[in-house]
């Protein structure tokens, strides 16, 4: 049984749907990396699913952490999973730290919470954990405040924060788009490492297909509050079979190789209150057909472990046709 | 630190060093004491001779350095009137002002911050609307309008309290709830929107996340941030008290430094207006200071700008 299982999960607030039956499983100690634009749904997909979103917001679905259900769980099965079992860092770390406690603090209220650590204890393991997320210094750097730190610091004691409660699963949210570009290998190498050493999983949230591909061994692609497309990261960049997939492979810059003008994708995200008939991604899609403004497409097996919603993504089919036409 | 300080202090004291100023060239501008006080039909040489006696004949910037130079040895100068000193007229009436509006301003507090963190985290409930409501109405509606809405209800037409006089503590409590209710209505309003933003920030998610109760979120995490620009709203009116009892005194007949003040400036007697307005200057700015302090106290950015002030 997969560690995270969830299954047709829905989110919308007020008429408007933000997440349009999402299923998705992670296994224990596995990398996933979810990918899509901003607005898609990826993150809410995990607020959701720990009960972090405003109350305004009308979840529905399944999510199964080890067979029992979070959807609907009360506060007191959920606080010591947040953080115990299952970790979350977010996007901008200097707005997601508190301004006006210390850091050591922090991240010593994580070790109280989960691992019932106080004072001296807590302090040394504090120092610990900064250590191994790379502060220099962390027995006096403990004691500052985030606005004394940059930014790649306060991610990296977001990260110690998170390691703080032993998580088995850390869900990080774009850890490094705010970063310097310098800085967001840095960090990505962190998490690869601590990955290594602690056996821990990770779902590793990103609008940045080259960023997910370097750290992840499956990749699930989001459009529109819906999962259009996930397979093994190497196969999704091999054989791309949702022309959104395609897209955003196409919008990427080659690290090697001959250079060749970047595609972009025509045309902006469906607003969640006026998502057309059919399929979300047919008013930009270049191969799009009449069924397609019909038939909403379900995900459906390319290949085993291979999934994609799109009516055109059969086999062999019609391959090699939309990879000329998108990559032209 | 120091520094910081010094810096604070010396803007505080030009700041009185204006009012007062001001104050004093308004005063002499705006009506004869002399005609005031010995009356329009009284001789003119009597007239003149109480202007000889006041140092009224000579002109208004020796009449200043007269003033300024008494100032700072301690001197505020005798009341026209009675020619007691300044100073015991206006300290004798201190007590009941504080009598009003130390009571009112903890009422501010008391009934303001849990109002407006209660409608904050319970926000479009109908106990949110309702405390919405009852703070744009305590907002929007001049203290002495208050005072009369309960002088009719309480004195007139049920006939609990009394309306106007210090007899006794009941005295006290139409007026204590005149300023109690304004104020808290003020106070509710920026609580609960300082609130609100604090609630959306990304470190409130970060604490949920984290596994954290909700209550320990409040309570670690937001109110100290939400804290941060109240304490502005509440040296505010911590500086303004005593100005605040200037109406209500009026309304209520409190025998208190506001009513004082008002009857002085009626009366023209100049020392005791210009004691009371420098004692309000005093406070307003004293209460502003405090405020920096508790700035420096609740974010953590302001220490470091007082150390790089300091470097």
């Amino acid at each position: 049984m997969a560690f995270v299982q969830i299954r047709d999960m829905t989110v919308a607030f007020g008429t408007a749907p933000a997440l349009r039956g999402i299923s998705l499983s992670v296994e224990r100690g596995e990398a996933l990396g979810l990918v899509g634009e901003s607005g898609c749904g990826k993150s809410i997909t995990w607020l959701a699913a720990l009960g972090l979103l405003p109350k305004s917001a009308k979840v529905g679905g399944s999510v199964r952490l080890d067979g029992a259900e979070l959807i609907g769980a009360t506060p007191a099965v959920l606080e010591p999973l947040r953080g115990g079992r299952i970790a979350m860092i977010f996007q901008d770390p200097a707005s997601s730290l508190n301004p006006v406690h210390r850091i050591g603090r922090q991240i010593a209220e994580a070790l109280a919470l989960h691992r019932g650590m106080k004072g001296a204890r807590a302090r040394a393991e504090v120092i610990r954990l900064l250590d191994q997320v790379g502060i220099p210094d962390a027995r006096n750097r403990l004691n500052a405040y985030p606005h004394e730190l940059s930014g790649g610091q306060n991610q990296r004691v977001m990260i110690a924060m998170a390691l703080a409660g032993e998580p088995e699963l850390l869900v990080a949210d774009e850890p490094t788009t705010a970063l310097d570009v310098t800085i967001q290998a840095q960090i990505l190498d962190l998490l690869g490492t601590i990955r290594r050493d602690t056996g821990m999983g990770l779902v590793l949230i990103s609008h940045d297909l080259g960023v997910v591909s370097e750290t992840c061994s499956r990749i699930a692609v989001m459009y529109a509050g819906r999962i259009v497309e996930e397979a093994p990261s190497d196969r999704i960049f091999a054989y791309p079979s949702h022309p959104y997939t395609r897209g955003l492979i196409g919008a990427m810059p080659p690290i090697s190789g001959l250079r060749r003008k970047l595609v972009s994708i025509p045309g902006s995200v469906p607003e969640a209150s006026r998502m057309p008939l059919g399929c979300a991604f047919a008013p930009r899609c270049s191969l799009v057909i009449p069924d397609c403004t019909r038939i909403d497409p379900a995900a459906g097996a390319v290949e085993p472990g291979h999934v994609a919603a799109c009516i055109r993504a059969t086999p062999a089919a019609v391959r090699a046709p939309i990879m000329e036409s998108v990559m032209a | 630190m120091l520094h910081y300080f010094g810096s604070r202090l010396l803007r505080a004291i030009v700041s009185v060093v204006m009012v007062v100023t001001f104050v004093f060239i308004v005063l002499r501008l705006s009506g004869d004491p002399a005609i005031v006080i010995m009356g329009a039909d009284a001789p003119p040489e009597a007239v003149d001779a109480f202007r000889t006696s006041w140092g009224l004949d000579q002109p208004i910037w020796v009449q200043y350095l007269t003033f300024f130079k008494a100032i700072f040895s301690g001197d505020l100068g005798q009341s026209m009137r009675d020619g007691r000193d300044v100073v015991s007229v206006v300290l004798e009436r201190v007590p009941s002002t504080l009598a009003l509006t130390v009571p009112a301003f903890l009422l501010n507090v008391g009934i303001g911050i849990p109002a407006g963190v209660y409608a904050a985290l319970h926000r479009n409930s109908a106990i949110d609307r309702f405390v919405m409501v009852m703070a744009v109405t305590g907002f929007a509606m001049p203290s002495f309008i208050l005072a009369m809405l309960l002088v009719l209800v309480f004195s007139v037409s049920l006939g609990w309290l009394p309306s106007a006089g210090q007899d006794s503590w009941r005295h006290a409590i139409l007026p204590i709830a005149t300023m109690g209710f304004g104020g808290a209505a003020l106070l509710a309003r920026f609580t609960r929107s300082a609130m609100l933003e604090v609630l959306g920030q990304s470190y409130i998610r970060t604490a949920s996340a984290k596994g954290l109760s909700w209550s320990a979120v409040v309570w670690r995490h937001a109110l100290q941030n939400a804290a941060i620009p109240t304490v502005t709203i509440i040296g505010f009116m911590l500086g303004g008290l005593v100005a605040g009892a200037v109406v209500v005194e009026s309304v209520f007949s409190w025998p208190g430094v506001g009513r004082l003040l008002v009857v002085s400036v009626a009366n023209r007697d100049l020392a005791v207006v210009q004691a009371i307005v420098l004692m309000i200057a005093i406070t307003m700015v004293a209460a502003n200071l405090v405020v920096d302090v508790l700035y420096g106290l609740l974010d953590p950015k302001m220490q470091l700008q007082t150390r790089q002030a300091r470097g």
